[in-house]
């Protein structure tokens, strides 16, 4: 569970962060939401999908980082092993927050830095300081960057979504794989692009599409389809380390 | 060819009327030229009656295939779901006396029957609980599905709660928005004649002629096509269904956050019964009886009695709405170029939500059959007028069981209503038979049945019917099976209890998200 704190110079002036992969945090984390800023990247390293959320069911672009509930194959004994980590990772353990105030007769909401206090890296010994002398340090200054541009990007990712719906682009994914070792596994919750569906998009559409950078987020999904292959490997090489 | 069918008059909106009009038109792309043209009148000045606010698992078909969102649906016509029915004081009329209809099948129930073994394991588990998940769900007032479900499917089965004035408004503005269904406000003031004794127009006050190939009749009670134009007479049915009165009322909720029941709640009476249904916002509640057995006075004093159980005091001061029930049935649905359609084809009390799906079965049935000229529509009627009357018997059947198979002995009305003059034959046959066998599809031969052996299984092994006490053999084979699936439906029970939200839960999640349609 997350334990929020709003952050500020003065009761977090002792704070310290452990960097990432220093504790095995996210080594349950079977998927984490991506950003259209990172696509190249993410392509590159793993399979991109939709998935809803549990609570609300709309979609969200998630990069897909194990096989199973709870499984991260890009993390061993708590060290990441891939060459680029997600964004939404890298801004762990910090979060944006609503943060409502009372203006004369207005509630005014505006987004406000937090940090998980509950998280095994923040503690007072070791690791990044937050602030010196009452001022954010540059680490503390690249991570709200960080958050921002994530922020921004889910943003984004809500339109291009609407977008793909109203021509009724996403189709469940039926995924069946067999691993080396017999076993047997059926994916679902998963959602992709219908590529024939797309073919099908009226030409305003896909003018819209081209304009406003969609096609380029649809290109970089197909491409990252071929980690699906890396991740099925990656589970067989783990099996077998095991055994 | 000059007598193809290219124009389709429905006469009467409300539920019947506007089901019609949406089913036909997005099947005949009514909005396409070339489609076939479909146009709807109604008079301004007619008030629908709001009949059965219950439907079937079928109606989630009937809106997808109109093209309509399920979210559109459950918001705009206050919708809830439903998972089935429970029959309180139905069979002994002590405190502990009830049982479910649920809508999911047995576990296994095209593999394997699984009523003997379940008889011979002498369980106390009831057979709805033995042998289905979902009485649990609605005990619990849990949601058929997650928000994350797609619309429309379902992890349970389900059907809604609705608001029927509601959703006939909602159908209206559907098909004349998306699906090019003409609409037309007036009156209709005279039925003109063709030379065949077809229907050649409809006159209207300001709307002149109306001319059409099919004319459906969805006006009502008052059967203006069918029964004052072409003097088709209704059957009653009264000496099978007693009850011929209702009386209803609507019940708000003591707070926002208040559990909706996600099942109908019927709860027998002296001489009726009283419906229990939990929408969104309210709770639509009314005594049926038989006005032969009782006097209004009693049955409001039961009915008030029932909703001072649950809001005290203020069930004192509550009007009821006093509406009349002819439980009877058309001799005839379709007649030259006019087919009934809803309460001018039938009506029976509303017992197991029949209304709504009638309506359902006959619109989908005039579409799927459609006959493209009038030479042929003579075969189609004959085939419809077969079928819509079989429908028709089988509903009675089922209803009618419900009653007989009652042990209730305090009141003349259960008494009579188990008097083999009022039982049709086909039933007396069937029940005599289930003396010694569970009920199977095999009792049922037609196509598409209205209730398939499994309801007939829950209410007579949820009512106890008396079968004999030899059950017979049961091989190994079958009990093995037979185990697997009464532990298959524990753990299917244990897992939905947990992961499936409260029906409150996830109606606000409809409203505030909505379902994907994926």
């Amino acid at each position: 569970m997350l334990k929020l704190e709003k952050l500020d110079s003065a009761s977090h002036q002792h704070t310290k962060v452990l960097p990432l992969g220093s504790i095995a945090e996210t080594s349950m984390m079977h998927m984490v939401q991506t950003v259209p800023q990172e696509f190249t990247e993410i392509a590159q390293h793993f399979p991109i999908f939709f998935a809803k959320d549990p609570e609300t069911g709309q979609f969200n672009l998630m990069a897909l980082l194990g096989l199973n509930v709870d499984e991260n194959l890009f993390v061993t004994d708590g060290y990441w092993q891939s060459a680029y980590i997600p964004l939404k990772i890298q801004t762990t353990p910090f979060f944006l927050i609503e943060e409502t105030q009372q203006r004369n007769t207005e509630q005014v909401s505006k987004p406000a830095l937090a940090i998980d206090v509950d998280s095994a890296r923040v503690q007072q010994t070791q690791g990044e300081a937050l602030f010196v002398q009452g001022r954010a340090t540059q680490y503390l200054q690249t991570k709200a960057t960080q958050l921002a541009q994530f922020v921004e990007g889910l943003r984004f990712n809500q339109q291009f979504i609407e977008a793909l719906l109203a021509e009724n682009l996403l189709e469940a994914v039926d995924l069946d794989i067999r691993f080396e070792n017999g076993e047997q596994l059926n994916l679902q919750g998963l959602y992709t692009i219908n590529k024939e569906m797309l073919v099908q998009v009226p030409t305003a559409a896909q003018q819209e599409f081209e304009n406003l950078g969609y096609v380029k987020l649809i290109t970089d999904i197909f491409t990252s389809m071929q980690q699906v292959e890396a991740l099925i490997s990656r589970k067989n090489q783990r099996s077998k380390n095991l055994s | 060819m000059s007598n193809e069918l290219k124009h389709i008059v429905i006469v009467g909106g409300g539920s019947a009327g506007w089901i019609a009009a949406g089913t036909l038109a997005a099947n005949h792309h009514a909005n396409q030229p070339g489609g076939i043209k479909i146009t709807l009148i109604e008079s301004p000045d007619v008030k629908t009656i709001g009949v059965g606010e219950g439907t079937w698992p079928t109606m989630r078909n009937t809106l997808r295939n109109m093209g309509v969102s399920e979210t559109d649906f459950m918001r705009e016509c206050d919708a809830s779901f439903k998972q089935g029915a429970k029959f309180a004081k139905w069979v002994t009329n002590s405190d502990d006396d009830f049982y479910y209809h649920p809508l999911v099948l047995p576990q296994g129930y095209f593999d394997v029957d699984l009523f003997k073994p379940w008889k011979m394991a002498k369980s106390p588990v009831s057979f709805s609980n033995a042998v289905c998940y979902q009485e649990q769900l609605c005990e619990r007032d849990l949601a058929p599905k997650l928000i994350s479900t797609p619309e429309y499917a379902a992890v349970a089965n389900y059907a809604y709660h609705l608001d029927a004035g509601k959703f006939a408004d909602f159908l209206k503005n559907h098909c004349t928005k998306n699906l090019g269904v003409h609409h037309i406000l007036d009156h209709v003031s005279a039925v003109n004649s063709a030379e065949n004794g077809d229907i050649a127009s409809v006159s209207s006050r300001s709307h002149g002629d109306i001319a059409g190939d099919l004319f459906i009749d969805c006006t009502g009670f008052s059967a203006l096509l069918i029964g004052k134009h072409y003097n088709v007479p209704s059957v009653c049915k009264k000496d099978i269904l007693f009850i011929d009165t209702a009386l209803a009322v609507q019940v708000p909720y003591d707070s926002a956050d208040s559990p909706i029941a996600s099942h109908t709640i019927s709860t027998a009476q002296e001489s009726g019964w009283i419906w229990d249904i939990g929408l969104p916002t309210r709770r639509g509640i009314g005594h049926v009886y038989s006005s032969k057995h009782s006097s209004q006075e009693r049955a409001e004093q039961l009915l008030r009695d029932y909703l001072a159980e649950s809001i005290g005091d203020k069930a004192k001061d509550l009007n009821f709405r006093k509406i009349d029930i002819n439980p009877g049935v058309r001799e005839k649905f379709w007649v030259n170029n006019c087919v009934a359609v809803g309460m001018s084809a039938g009506f029976l009390e509303p017992l197991e939500a029949s209304a709504l799906v009638m309506i359902e079965l006959a619109c989908a049935s005039i579409s799927e059959q459609l006959p493209a000229n009038r030479e042929t529509m003579d075969i189609v009627a004959k085939s419809y007028n077969d079928k819509i009357q079989y429908n028709w018997d089988r509903v009675i059947d089922f209803l009618k069981l419900h009653y007989v198979a009652s042990k209730r002995d305090d009141s003349a009305f259960w008494r009579d209503n188990r008097d083999p003059q009022t039982i049709p034959e086909s039933l007396q046959e069937l029940m005599a038979l289930w003396q010694h066998r569970s009920p199977s599809e095999y009792d049922f031969p037609r196509k598409r049945e209205m209730f398939s052996a499994a309801s007939y299984q829950y209410v007579l092994y949820g009512m106890d019917y008396n079968h004999s006490t030899e059950t017979g053999f049961v091989s190994d084979d079958v009990q093995r099976k037979a185990a697997k699936m009464f532990a298959e439906n524990q753990q299917l029970t244990k897992r939905y209890v947990t992961a499936l939200p409260s029906n409150r839960e996830l109606i606000n999640k409809v409203c505030q998200f909505g379902f994907q349609k994926v």
